[in-house]
């Protein structure tokens, strides 16, 4: 059997098909404005690239912010749950999940494979990817970069602000009063380390402790928040599909709680189909 | 935009037939208001004063209006955002209390305005008052919104005091009965400033019949509040936050308690008939404190999605457990009676705070009574971004309920008023995963012997 999730977070987009043991492969794409069309494409890249055919999908889960414009899902879970179940299947012994995303920050706490608690910052760039975008264009280094360039740091430069835009000034600063690109980014990896660990630390950060989501492929990052929470953290071995893979294991467990003939019902009515937002009816912008 | 916001707005559902009806009560406050200036009555706006300063101006004759119930209107009907627009305008920052911003911003309007109402304000505007009548209980902020007020609509303030004592200090010989005395004395202070302010004596016998008639409506609605232990629950959060107006704003008013005799009928014939207020509550949550007015059909979509039922909320708001008896013996002086009635309000669950070393007493250790009368799956918090009292407590209240009974609670930020700091699909998001939550502790508690 074939289980998907589709995570359609707010700057990535993430596909992922699996077995009932494996990962059969995955796909990770940039998200853009259209989602539906989004879904639908990366749909038909991952299962060419899976050599799978739509119908042979038995169940479909969609999560993250755009989760609800995935029409031919069969269900949708909720980001928090998908990323637990995700890293759960990854490292059993996880107690403390934290997933820094493109535009938001979670803390989550498990427990037994059970979600027990969690914590999340929704409303400030702060702690997220988004952050981590302004500041290296603002130094104009590329994002991809600035954890690499960050570990050659020997003095960390103190920045202060913890608002995005504040942060950029600040950094901007520094670096006309002659602190080096290295200490500078070294000095924000700090700055949104502390921040991120103030806020997971709410719910108790317990060892084993899990990073996922795309700033944990910040090196710099990565290492800072290791040094603020005291001990070394797992990461999985591609961190942005944590949550599409949970929704794929949350896809299998559905299954598994349906009977055939409905799940053989649900397989025929659902369809692949380019669904766009602006093919459903008139909008303001087109018709007055 | 605004059409669009209005068209996304979903009304929340009430599920008490006189629920429906009771915003009739806050149009009736309004309207008395403005019929009062008209006939050149005096009239005041007041803070919620939880019955300290309400009773005694309504015995003068005072028609009055609350702001922080107006605010909460503007919020409901989206009608707000141009009042915090102008009160930024003003120079009032965001993180200023939402109600008070929606006041100053109208109150700036009505300074516009010749100091009348202005001709589009929400459900017919705030009448000009002859006076502010503030308070200092609950919140620090509140004595400055006032404050502000009085230099745009040039009328006298008169801020209440009110002790907030400790839990320990509380149970001190001879502190309760210090507090009482300093309240008495606070309000002989009042009644001076009114009778000079309206050139008038206060009637004293009309004052005892507003108390006992505020007395016999608390108590009905206090014991609505012990019906609703029921489950299934039969009536919700939904329909609390519509028929608090009459004993909150208007206890005093037979009419009020006329119709707080049909809730507890309706509500009481739910419980014996088992009807539940949702046909799938599944889990049953408590709400702490102050709701988003502007987006309560949030709570009707958790209940249709998720079975959530809010079975308890909002402390501030609530009936205080009714004065023993033996306290009450022998008092016959309106004014030791209303400073004993508001007191009570303050101090009324330090019992349960001593019990649970908590403090302060209130805003925390009803919702630890509550968990276990109400059976309470789970606790939603409610931060403020604009309100410290309310939301200061909310973590170590959730601690708290974590600690002695394993209820977990989510935290969901947002504002009375401004709508612009709710984001609902995250809201949603949180609901969704804390649905989980809730599930895992159930077996904790099942496991840790607890009786829910």
């Amino acid at each position: 059997m074939f289980f998907a999730g589709l995570d359609i977070g707010s700057t990535i987009t993430k596909i992922v098909i699996k077995t009932e043991d494996e990962i059969w492969t995955s796909v990770i794409r940039p998200t853009g404005a259209e989602h539906r069309r989004l879904a639908h494409k990366l749909m038909e890249e991952a299962l060419q690239k899976a050599n799978l055919t739509f119908g042979q999908l038995d169940y479909i889960i969609a999560t993250g912010y755009g989760r609800i414009n995935v029409p031919f899902a069969d269900r949708q879970v909720t980001e928090i749950s998908c990323h637990m179940r995700g890293i759960n299947w990854f490292f059993p012994g996880v107690k403390t999940i934290i997933d820094i995303g493109g535009q938001d920050c979670k803390g989550i706490k498990v427990n037994n494979g059970k979600l027990v608690n969690f914590v999340m910052n929704d409303k400030c760039a702060a702690g997220t990817g988004r952050f981590l975008e302004v500041i290296s264009e603002a130094l104009g280094v590329k994002v991809e970069e600035i954890g690499d360039i960050s570990l050659r740091s020997t003095n960390p430069a103190k920045i202060s602000s913890l608002c995005t835009v504040f942060a950029e000034q600040e950094a901007l600063l520094r670096l006309s009063e002659g602190v080096s690109i290295e200490d500078i980014l070294a000095g924000i990896h700090r700055g949104i380390a502390t921040r991120i660990y103030s806020m997971v630390e709410r719910i108790n950060i317990e060892k084993e402790v899990a990073l996922t989501g795309g700033g944990v492929k910040n090196v710099g990052l990565r290492k800072a928040l290791e040094e603020r929470i005291g001990f070394p953290a797992v990461v999985p071995p591609e961190p942005l599909i944590t949550g599409a893979l949970g929704a794929a294991l949350f896809a299998q467990e559905y299954v598994g709680r349906i009977d055939k003939k409905e799940l053989e019902t649900r397989k025929k009515e659902r369809r692949l189909e380019a669904v766009t937002f602006f093919g459903e009816g008139p909008t303001r912008g087109q018709n007055g | 935009m605004e059409a669009e916001r209005k068209k996304k707005k979903r009304t929340s559902a009430k599920t008490l037939q006189t629920a429906r009806e009771a915003g009739y009560f806050g149009k009736k406050m309004l309207q008395n208001a403005l019929k009062a200036r008209e006939e050149g009555r005096p009239t005041a706006w007041s803070m919620v004063t939880w019955w300290e300063g309400e009773l005694i101006a309504k015995a003068m004759g005072v028609e009055l209006v609350f702001p922080e119930n107006w605010g909460a209107f503007c919020a409901s009907v989206r009608a707000a955002e141009p009042h915090l627009d102008r009160s930024h305008g003003e120079g009032f920052p965001s993180t200023l209390c939402g109600y008070a911003r929606n006041c100053l911003g109208y109150a700036r309007n009505m300074a516009d305005n010749n100091l009348e109402v202005p001709p589009d304000a929400p459900g017919g505007g705030l009448a000009r008052p002859t006076f502010l009548l503030s308070s200092g209980a609950a919140c620090d902020a509140r004595y400055k919104w006032f404050q502000a007020l009085g230099r745009y609509l040039e009328v006298p303030v008169w801020t209440l005091e009110l002790p907030h004592t400790g839990v320990k200090e509380y149970f001190l010989p001879g502190n309760k009965e210090h507090n009482i005395r300093f309240i008495v004395s606070e309000l002989k202070e009042y009644v001076a400033f009114l009778e000079n302010l309206l050139g008038k004596k206060l009637d004293w016998d009309r004052l005892s019949e507003i108390v006992d008639q505020t007395f016999k409506t608390l108590r009905i609605a206090y014991e609505v509040d012990l019906l609703r232990k029921a489950v299934p629950s039969p009536m919700v959060a939904q329909d609390f936050w519509s028929i608090m107006i009459p004993h909150l704003y208007l206890p005093d008013d037979p009419e009020a308690y006329e119709f707080y005799k049909r809730v507890y009928d309706e509500v009481k014939y739910k419980v014996d008939n088992k009807i539940a207020a949702i046909p799938n509550e599944k889990y049953r949550m408590m709400f702490s404190e102050l709701p988003p007015w502007h987006t309560l059909g949030f709570f009707d979509e958790i209940a249709e999605r998720y079975g959530i039922a809010l079975v308890i909320e909002s402390w501030s708001y609530h009936a205080i457990p009714p004065i023993p008896e033996e306290e009450l013996e022998g008092v016959t002086d309106p004014l030791e009676l209303i400073a004993r009635l508001t007191y009570r309000m303050w101090t009324g669950y330090n019992e349960t705070a001593l019990e649970y070393g908590v403090d302060p007493g209130f805003f925390m250790s009803a919702y630890l009574k509550w968990a276990k009368e109400y059976r309470a799956d789970g606790l939603f918090c409610h931060p403020l971004m604009s309100c410290r009292p309310a939301t200061y407590t909310l973590l170590h209240t959730g601690n708290v309920l974590m600690d002695k009974f394993k209820v977990p609670s989510v935290v969901i930020d947002g504002d009375i008023v401004d709508l612009r700091v709710f984001n609902e699909e995250e809201a949603f998001s949180k609901v969704e995963a804390f649905v989980e939550t809730m599930d895992h502790y159930r077996e904790v508690r099942k496991k840790e012997g607890l009786p829910w």
